[in-house]
């Protein structure tokens, strides 16, 4: 007789009761399939992180399934090695879930592999730590929601995301992060249609946050870029553009750059496409490089964009920049003040100082 | 044998319980009793702990993550020192959340210095500290969110840095009754504190950008607050303080949208350069025989522009421009009602650039 016989015994418990008490440990994890080693998810479903885990190299947990929720539950998933991805997303993965947990070392904390389709992806309450290339990254994206994470010490970019082309769905939030120390971008966004970039707090990047769209896009979009405070990286000789968005010029894009505090990169910011507002932000420090003069704001090759209500100061070259190529600009009600290449430096054509701008 | 046999029921008992507490805590390291943690892990407290003096629980291990799971940690005195979730050394990367810690002299807090990684704090609810509610020191990333504070005896958040790559995210929280600053954070270079209720403090929100040490920058983002002063505190100080020292003039903020009441001044911009104050309401300023009750005061520093504010009904000036500023603006504003005047402007090329109501 074993022991557990002799028990169930005594007290009287039939051995399937304590079976079932066993199987219904499962419900003690809320009906989530629990996840303790490095795994491969081929099944949809809700999945739950029991241990933290670290393997010497190989991705650590690979979804192959659509409407799969992984809840690291608060737990720590590392790759030793600086290569290979800690959550891949293979074959077969969309619209998926990841949240609360600490993501440590690998090439990439969340990233798509190759087999990899169209991706829906929702990320919240991670940090992600010495990745030594992007922290999140994902190809051929739908949409994507990146918010209350905290990234540090990424080799490359913190949110990488590069939508589906032509795809008029996708879509991008990312909102309420932290940066720490990054090497490239902190937040590099390429042909999603709607993005919105709403408070996060970087310091330490060499570039701030980029928005492109390279013509292979659904047609319109928009973008807003909202409440960011972004500081340089000192580490580097010279450090890139605080927020850059380029689009290809008569593309009927246009974003919303808001009340954002840029500051110390080679230009706060460089804007090529048509129709921005751009108001309300900080930008200072622009540091003088070999390739740049630190100017403030930047429109590159843009028309119809609209730059009101800004403090742009202390910058090493021009405050406001209007390039030969820009078309039927304005600008006002800016403070322009401690620009060592000038206030406004315009060699475009039409483009209008519609007052108010304090010089 | 028959002794063996008489100790079955126990240990079955024993296991099943052992069982079930490793199923319902998904995984997670329970903590009934005070505790030093010393293995990295996610660790989840399975009743209300109470200690008459002393910390709680010690953190002396990286990675870790302590859910207080709606319990309460508890000191009972407030002796100095006592930290009811203390930080010691080799401790960094750590995540508290989701309960109610009382007394102590902090709640949590680093005991020691060195680096701390990245440090989150949410959901938790801070009473009755002796001193600061929440203290790093040596801080790299920090969040602090959809917490409440109230019965602080000095500072709701403290948090101090002198990294290059140090940030701090200070989101949704409340406070009240807090006897000193609801939120101070010096030396911290990318800052961002948004939307979060401050209603009985001595100073609302302070960031402070000292040298040394001497980091290059410091950027702010302090929008969307409400912050009432303390009705009960005889010389309230600031609502907002964007602070800089001789040397570290290279800081600046913009400061938006936040409603201030009761301060001495309400927003106050010290060295520093470049901020932008828009779009607040700041009055009912008050005469303390050390401030006199100013709206905004730009106390020194260039470049500074202030815009479209509601400024009245504050004992003093409406704005102020002391003697050691250049360079600095304002418009747009609403300066009604306020006792010392409109604009009290003794800088040097100050420019009124229009639009403000008298």
């Amino acid at each position: 007789m074993s022991l557990m016989e002799a028990v169930m015994r005594r007290l009287g418990i039939p051995a399937l009761v304590v079976l079932a008490a066993s199987i219904t440990g499962t419900p003690g994890d809320e009906g989530r399939v629990p996840i303790s080693q490095p795994t491969t998810i081929t099944k949809s479903g809700s999945y739950l992180l029991t241990r933290d885990i670290s393997v010497a190299s190989g991705n650590l947990i690979t979804i192959q399934a659509s409407d799969v929720t992984l809840d690291l539950n608060g737990k720590a998933l590392q790759i030793v090695a600086t290569s290979d991805v800690l959550i891949a997303l293979g074959s077969g993965a969309s619209r998926l879930r990841v949240k609360n947990g600490r993501l440590i070392g690998g090439a990439s904390g969340v990233a798509t592999i190759a087999g990899a389709g169209p991706i829906s992806l929702e990320a919240s309450g991670l940090v992600l730590l010495n990745q030594s290339s992007d922290a999140i990254g994902t190809s051929l994206a739908g949409d994507v929601s990146v918010t209350d994470c905290v990234f540090r010490r990424t080799g490359n970019s913190g949110v990488a995301v590069s939508a589906l082309p032509s795809d008029p769905d996708s879509a991008v939030r990312v909102a309420d992060n932290v940066f720490s120390d990054i090497q490239n971008r902190s937040i590099i966004v390429s042909n999603a249609r709607t993005v919105a970039i709403l408070h996060n707090v970087s310091s330490e990047t060499v570039n701030g946050i980029q928005i492109s769209y390279n013509g292979f896009a659904a047609p319109g979009g928009s973008d807003i870029v909202q409440g960011n405070t972004l500081e340089e990286r000192t580490a580097v000789a010279t450090p890139g553009d605080g927020i850059d968005i380029f689009f290809v010029s008569g593309s009927r894009r246009t974003a919303l750059v808001l009340d954002n505090v840029v500051s110390g990169f080679t230009r706060g910011m460089l804007l090529a496409g048509d129709g921005f507002r751009v108001a309300g932000n900080l930008v200072h420090r622009g540091a003088t490089t070999g390739g740049a003069t630190g100017d403030g704001v930047v429109l590159s090759s843009n028309s119809q964009s609209l730059i009101e209500d800004n403090q742009i100061q202390g910058n090493a070259g021009c405050g406001i920049v209007l390039n030969s190529t820009t078309l039927g600009n304005a600008y006002r009600n800016n403070m322009l003040r401690g620009n060592t290449g000038g206030a406004v430096c315009n060699t475009g054509s039409g483009n209008t100082d519609a007052g108010g701008n304090i010089l | 044998m028959a002794a063996s046999t008489r100790s079955l029921p126990t240990l079955f008992v024993l296991l099943m319980a052992a069982g079930h507490t490793l199923l319902a805590d998904e995984g997670r390291i329970p903590i009934f009793q005070p505790t030093t943690i010393t293995s990295t892990g996610s660790y989840v407290v399975t009743r209300d702990i109470t200690v008459a003096s002393g910390n709680v629980i010690t953190i002396q291990a990286s990675y870790v993550t302590l859910d207080l799971n709606g319990k309460t940690l508890t000191i009972q005195s407030t002796v100095p020192e006592d930290t009811v979730i203390g930080i010691g050394p080799g401790a960094s990367n750590l995540r508290v959340r989701n309960g109610r810690v009382v007394g102590g002299w902090r709640g949590v807090a680093n005991l020691l210095g060195g680096a701390l990684g990245v440090l989150e704090v949410s959901k938790v609810s801070f009473s009755g500290h002796g001193a600061d509610a929440i203290r790093f020191q040596s801080a790299d990333a920090v969040t602090v969110s959809e917490c409440r504070f109230r019965k602080v005896g000095n500072s709701g958040v403290s948090i101090q840095s002198a990294a290059l790559s140090s940030a701090a995210h200070i989101v949704g929280n409340d406070f009240s009754d807090v006897d000193n600053r609801a939120i101070t954070l010096t030396n911290v270079r990318s800052v961002e504190v948004l939307n979060n209720v401050i209603s009985n403090a001595n100073t609302g929100i302070e960031t402070v950008y000292v040298s040394p040490p001497l980091v290059p920058g410091g950027s702010s983002l302090i929008q969307g607050n409400v912050i009432e002063a303390g009705s009960d505190i005889a010389l309230p100080a600031d609502g907002i303080l964007v602070y800089a020292s001789v040397g570290a003039q290279l800081q600046a903020a913009l400061v938006l949208d936040n409603v201030v009441s009761g301060f001495a001044p309400g927003i106050e911009v010290h060295s520093g350069q470049g901020a932008r104050i828009s779009g607040n309401v700041v009055h009912r300023g008050v005469s303390t025989g050390l401030s006199n009750g100013d709206g905004i005061l730009v106390f020194s520093g260039a470049q500074t522009l202030v815009e479209g504010n509601e400024v009245q009904g504050n004992a003093g000036c409406g704005l102020v421009f002391n003697a050691g500023t250049n360079a600095n603006a304002y418009r747009n504003n609403m300066l009604r009602g306020n006792g010392g005047g409109a604009v009290c402007n003794t800088g040097v090329g100050t420019t009124d650039a229009g639009g403000n109501i008298l």
